[in-house]
């Protein structure tokens, strides 16, 4: 069954009930409401009565005719006059020492509805007891009129509250239908903007359209989650892709290297160059799984954030970078607007190593690298930026992925293993920041590392 | 003695895959990088085969396989998944390798795509020793030698894989092929026999604790 049905019929019968309830006694107490009138007048009738008749017998005992015929007469008299009222009256006497009554009573209720009243004449003549008795012959009638009209009114009502009631349920459960398609979509697997929300006023807001886009809500954040869970997963796989490449590469050298020495009648000349390979790429696995080893570590670690003095972030980047420069006779220009910025000095010394180590592989003999740092609206911005090679567009887009190398050959003779920019990326998220670069072929390359660094009141991320 | 091309971006392994080739005799070109090779075969330079590695700065080993015409192509890829596999030889490649390769797989590889091209030496000249591979007859200073079946087999496992040490184990495999049950004995007999017929006494040489190695001079 239904909501919308469950609602309707116990709504409805509720109201049935109510209504015919409230029909039924609406009509009883209009009904004894009238007879205690018709009472109340039938006792004011017969009040009069006795009261003419009082007056009546003190007349005639004024004139001395006061006797018993007389008497009857008189009382046939009214008889016959109030007959045409439908009133029937009879005068007895009593009992001296009767006590006067005065009651009144109905009898018969629906069809047969009389009134009757006895009283006793008022002094001197209270021995006479006069009976009173009037049928209400329209009071029928109106009974019945009463009783067909309530039906009438009841089954007009509730043909008419039936309808309506219908209508209005079905509209307003009509969104809750549609919910529950929504919800059954995702069941499916179906997420997103499931269930459409309409333009919500005053009178189309309530719990159902409340749920309807907190569903829509849920559904969406459950996309937007799956959607980054499968990029993430697909990103770790490209990562492992590129990594059992990587790890093939090398081993391909050593094992041939190794196998041609073995087998090959090898020169001299041959030999001394297959052991250098193969110690070479030896080298490299165990560079790469290093490095993999501290990318996992940048992940893991909780960071702790302190004052970083740059000039000794400077001064220990000129002493590691000290014999790659002298190499090509580089020089690194260094300026700093801030003297300390909050942050991991191993991060920032690992972040921008390796964005200088890429600057002074892309330049040529001789060339300046400018290393900068200021401010600008409250975000600390660094700068690397070299004269150097420069990069296409499309090779931009790639150098932060793992293993990419824009220029393999020279990469590899430096002992690169390729996941400079990997680990700077991994850095600069954990750091909170951005990373953009932008280049032009020949011309160099500009690295910038936008970080939020946090007010000097917060300590930790 | 055929002209290959290898075109493979990492140095170590290109020059790997050259010595490999070289011992067999091939004269070897070696690029680096998918554009060179792609203005290399523009340019209407002839092979008789490539090696081609698939992950290519620039263009990649499927992309060039438009480029390279009716020259036999193996692919030497890192990429071992089936699907890189069938891409491979469905842009028409003739083989297939997976990285890391055995050097006596990509040397009977190669040869029998050159076999099959009719590009392979069928003369061998070792010394005053000549040996016709297809007509499967051995001359000595000009006078027939008569070689046993046996013989024969084992002379041309050493000639394909020459300058490269075999194991006795690896020779019976060969030679006598797998199902072959003898002792190891049987090949230094054999090997005793070739040196004293064809008078190889210097050529083929013992290797210590190796195997026996077909010494012929590198084509330069």
């Amino acid at each position: 069954m239904r909501i919308w049905q469950k609602i309707y019929f116990v709504t409805l019968l509720l109201f049935l009930v109510m209504l015919n309830a409230g029909l039924f006694f609406a009509a009883r107490f209009l009904f004894s409401y009238n007879l205690a009138q018709e009472k109340k007048k039938a006792e004011t009738d017969c009040y009069f009565i006795c009261q003419n008749l009082e007056r009546d017998f003190s007349i005639l005992e004024h004139n001395g005719r006061y006797r018993e015929n007389v008497v009857e007469l008189l009382v046939e008299n009214y008889q016959t006059y109030y007959k045409k009222q439908n009133l029937m009256i009879s005068l007895e006497k009593t009992g001296e020492n009767e006590a006067p009554v005065l009651r009144s009573k109905v009898s018969g209720g629906g069809k047969r509805a009389e009134i009757y009243v006895e009283q006793n004449l008022g002094s001197p003549y209270q021995a006479y007891r006069i009976f009173y008795q009037k049928r209400l012959l329209d009071f029928e009638e109106v009974w019945r009129m009463l009783k067909g009209m309530f039906a009438a009114v009841s089954l007009v009502m509730s043909v008419l509250l039936c309808l309506i009631l219908y209508v209005f349920m079905r509209q307003m459960l009509k969104p809750l239908g549609r919910l529950n398609e929504g919800v059954a979509r995702i069941a499916a697997g179906e997420y997103g903007k499931t269930n459409a929300c309409r333009n919500q006023s005053f009178w189309t807001r309530d719990e159902i359209s409340e749920l309807s886009e907190n569903v829509n809500k849920m559904s969406e954040t459950i996309q937007l989650q799956i959607e980054t869970l499968k990029d993430e997963n697909h990103k770790k796989q490209q990562l492992m892709d590129n990594m059992a490449h990587e790890l093939k590469t090398p081993l391909t050298s050593i094992y041939g290297y190794a196998q041609y020495l073995r087998y090959a009648k090898a020169t001299e000349e041959e030999r001394c160059e297959g052991l250098m390979y193969i110690m070479e790429e030896s080298g490299r696995l165990a560079r790469m799984s290093e490095t993999m080893l501290t990318m996992r570590l940048y992940e893991k670690e909780e960071r702790k954030l302190e004052k970083v003095s740059l000039q000794v972030v400077a001064a220990r980047l000129q002493k590691i970078l000290a014999g790659k420069l002298q190499e090509k006779n580089l020089t690194i220009r260094m300026e700093f607007e801030e003297e300390t910025v909050f942050a991991e000095e191993t991060l920032l010394i690992s972040l921008f190593r390796n964005l200088l180590e890429n600057a002074i592989r892309a330049s040529n003999a001789g060339d300046e690298i400018v290393f900068r740092s200021f401010c600008e609206n409250d975000k600390q911005v660094f700068e690397v930026i070299d004269y150097g090679i420069g990069m296409e567009e499309e090779e931009l887009e790639r150098i932060t992925e793992a293993f990419y190398r824009v220029d393999k050959a020279r990469s590899r003779k430096d002992g690169g293993v390729g996941l400079g920019l990997s680990i700077v990326d991994l850095i600069v998220k954990r750091l909170g920041g951005a990373m953009t670069f932008t280049s032009a072929p020949g011309k160099g390359t500009k690295a910038t590392v936008i970080l939020q660094l946090p007010n000097k009141d917060v300590k930790s991320l | 003695m055929a002209n290959i091309l290898i075109v493979e971006d990492e140095e170590p392994i290109n020059r790997l895959i050259r010595q490999n080739l070289m011992l067999a005799g091939h004269v070897c070109d070696q690029l680096y990088d998918g554009k060179a090779a792609k203005q290399k075969l523009e340019s209407g330079a002839s092979y008789d085969l490539i090696i081609l590695d698939v992950m290519l700065p620039y263009i990649d080993g499927f992309s060039l396989m438009q480029y390279v015409g009716d020259i036999p192509v193996i692919f030497l890829t890192a990429k071992n998944h089936i699907s890189d596999k069938l891409t491979g030889l469905g842009s028409g490649a003739w083989d297939y390798l997976t990285k890391p390769f055995e050097m006596l797989e990509l040397i009977a590889r190669v040869h029998l795509v050159l076999t099959k091209t009719q590009k392979a030496d069928c003369k061998v000249c070792i010394g005053k020793t000549e040996i016709d591979l297809k007509a499967r007859k051995v001359m000595v200073d000009g006078l027939e030698v008569e070689l046993a079946r046996q013989e024969f087999e084992l002379l041309e496992v050493l000639i394909l894989n020459r300058n490269i040490a075999l194991s006795r184990e690896k020779l019976l495999e060969l030679a006598w092929g797998y199902d072959y049950v003898g002792d190891t004995r049987t090949v230094d007999v054999h090997i005793t026999k070739l040196r004293k017929k064809l008078n190889l006494e210097r050529q083929i040489k013992t290797v210590y604790k190796t195997g026996y190695r077909l010494e012929i001079e590198k084509e330069k």
